[in-house]
């Protein structure tokens, strides 16, 4: 039972037992003539209350069932089940609540439309993007094909190369943005669940120091308490192993990312700091954001990685934020929520 | 020569590719819809598809179900750089492998000839392997868990056979995705973790309860034993 209802119940209820209460005692005590013509008696009193009580229930039940279902829908429409509507008996009503009920559905068909346009949006323009793009590598490598029978001038084979790169980094930025609107419109996250957040972070740092060897650098895990968390996996690997790259691109030549995780109780914290020349102080808050980069020329990225890295934080209830160490080098820090025990 | 099916709507990029491939001596065909995907995949003889799940007005992985509820002939699924989620689908629902699109048509070839490595009908590398409820066997390609049929992609096949040949020891990521999917390992590159996932739904726990497939942190999978399977 709801706390509205009990209430409008109570205050209802009360208000015609006090009417009975007021109505038997001018007609028991006061006497009109009334008394051996309706003749009431404590029984009746009981019976006209509980009567009484039922009907009111009833009336009530009639006023916020209505309001229950609404609720359920909006909720159910908040987890993401786009598509659904209100009972159709709630809209055969004639009155506010069925004012109310068809104005919810013409909402919810406006947010459905909404965010399946967007989706279509999304995909449509992956596809028109690449697509050309797509074409241009498949050219490149017949071009390639051809000159190598021919023996091809040095000069030649560096424009090539330097043509399939910048054709991989447009690719690379199509698909971070991508991703950074895929987070922010809440589709295609696929199904949250608890995970293994220390697993989660061993994984990506090998991963990290594998692609970090080639270049003469390394990843550690310093430190790794035992962390489960609840969310999308997927989307915070993404997002640590932003984190975790963006490090391996500015740390220093023959030195290591170290990356530390500790279960702090009610919140995890993941720390992924690099030996490079950090950021300027009035920057620290805005590498989150898409396409800040510092300017020093050697940025290689799309400057999206740090900003996918922050939303996707976001959307786990999480925290992120930057510092740069006392002794040089850029510090990550990542607070996320720990999950509850498993009812 | 090899003939490989090609599902995508770019008309202009699969010229492109038909006539890189055919200088590489493959010979492709073109079916521009998921529809005549379906029909020329059950109808021909082709030793591979490739399919791009990304068409706009076909669902990709609508088609890759309808090929594989009646052929096992391989498939390369083309998806969006990035995009984790299709990827992981399409494995899921039975591809052999994917390629981010837009790609280097020299990485195409190789990966076409790996899954055609793979699946080619070669002298099998073993005749049977039997351990626990689980029986391989090479000739047929075919696994039994108690006695009774697991349907495995050619993948599934090779990744549960090298884990069982040295069940109980450790095999290492790089090297399951240099002898499985048969090229070099890069890092964040999660097909062979996906196949695994695969491979433990398909085959479920231990008869004991225990998990059949142990990821072993930083350092790779192994099958779970006390017993040394049985070679033949």
């Amino acid at each position: 039972m709801r706390r509205l209802f009990l209430t409008i119940f109570l205050w209802f209820w009360l208000t015609l037992f006090g009417v009975a209460m007021i109505f038997a005692a001018v007609v028991l005590h006061a006497g009109f003539g009334f008394r051996s013509f309706v003749r009431l008696s404590i029984h009746d009193l009981l019976l006209f209350t509980i009567a009484g009580g039922i009907f009111c229930f009833l009336v009530i039940r009639f006023l916020t069932k209505p309001l229950n279902q609404l609720g359920e829908a909006a909720a159910s429409i908040a987890e993401g089940r786009l598509e659904t509507r209100v009972d159709p008996a709630l809209k055969n009503r004639r009155d506010e609540i069925s004012d109310l009920a068809r104005n919810f559905d013409r909402m919810a068909e406006r947010i459905e439309a909404l965010v399946t346009g967007q989706r279509r949006l999304l995909g449509d323009v992956s596809h028109e993007l690449r697509s050309p793009l797509s074409r241009l590598s498949v050219a490149l490598g017949l071009v390639k094909l051809s000159l190598a029978k021919q023996g091809m001038e040095r000069e030649a084979a560096e424009n090539l190369e330097r043509i399939a790169l910048e054709a991989l980094r447009l690719d690379t930025m199509i698909g971070q943005l991508l991703a950074l609107t895929r987070i922010d419109s809440g589709v295609d996250r696929g199904t949250p669940g608890r995970f293994d957040l220390t697993n989660l972070v061993q994984e990506v740092a090998n991963d990290g120091n594998f692609e970090a060897r080639a270049c003469n650098r390394s990843v550690v895990i310093e430190h790794a308490d035992a962390c489960t968390v609840n969310g999308y996996e997927e989307l915070l690997r993404s997002a640590i192993e932003n984190v975790a790259r963006n490090a391996i691109r500015h740390t220093a030549e023959g030195t290591a990312v170290e990356i530390s995780l500790q279960n702090n109780v009610s919140k995890t914290l993941l720390r992924v700091r690099d030996h490079g020349p950090g950021v300027p102080e009035n920057m620290l808050l805005e590498i989150f954001l898409p396409f800040r980069r510092i300017a020093n020329g050697t940025a290689e990225g799309a400057g999206l990685g740090l900003a996918i890295a922050g939303r996707a934080v976001d959307v786990h209830g999480g925290t992120i934020r930057a510092m740069n160490a006392p002794a040089g080098g850029l510090i990550v820090e990542i607070d996320l929520p720990v999950a509850s025990e498993p009812s | 020569m090899e003939r490989v099916l090609v599902v995508d709507d770019d008309a202009e990029l699969c010229q492109l590719v038909t006539r890189f491939l055919a200088r590489e001596g493959i010979a492709t065909t073109w079916a521009p819809n998921g529809t005549a995907g379906v029909e020329h995949a059950l109808a021909g003889d082709y030793s591979l598809i490739m399919l791009d799940v990304m068409m706009p007005d076909t669902d990709g992985f609508d088609v890759l179900r309808r090929i594989r509820q009646q052929s096992r002939t391989p498939v390369l699924m083309l998806t969006a750089r990035g995009d984790t989620h299709d990827r992981i689908r399409g494995l899921e629902m039975g591809a052999d492998d994917y390629l981010p699109k837009p790609f280097d048509p020299a990485e195409l070839v190789a990966r076409i000839r790996a899954i055609l490595r793979r699946s080619a009908p070669q002298r099998p590398a073993f005749a049977a392997i039997s351990l626990a409820d689980i029986e391989l066997d090479g000739g047929t390609r075919s696994v039994r868990r108690s006695g009774a049929a697991v349907d495995l992609t050619t993948v599934e096949f090779d990744l549960l056979a090298a884990l069982m040949r040295v069940a109980g020891s450790t095999v290492s990521r790089e090297d399951l995705v240099r002898n499985v999917l048969g090229r070099e390992f890069s890092p964040f590159d999660r097909s062979i973790d996906t196949h695994v996932c695969n491979l433990r739904r398909k085959l479920g726990p231990l008869e004991d309860g225990g998990e059949r497939i142990k990821g072993v942190r930083g350092a790779g999978y192994l099958y779970a034993s006390r017993a040394k399977a049985e070679l033949k």
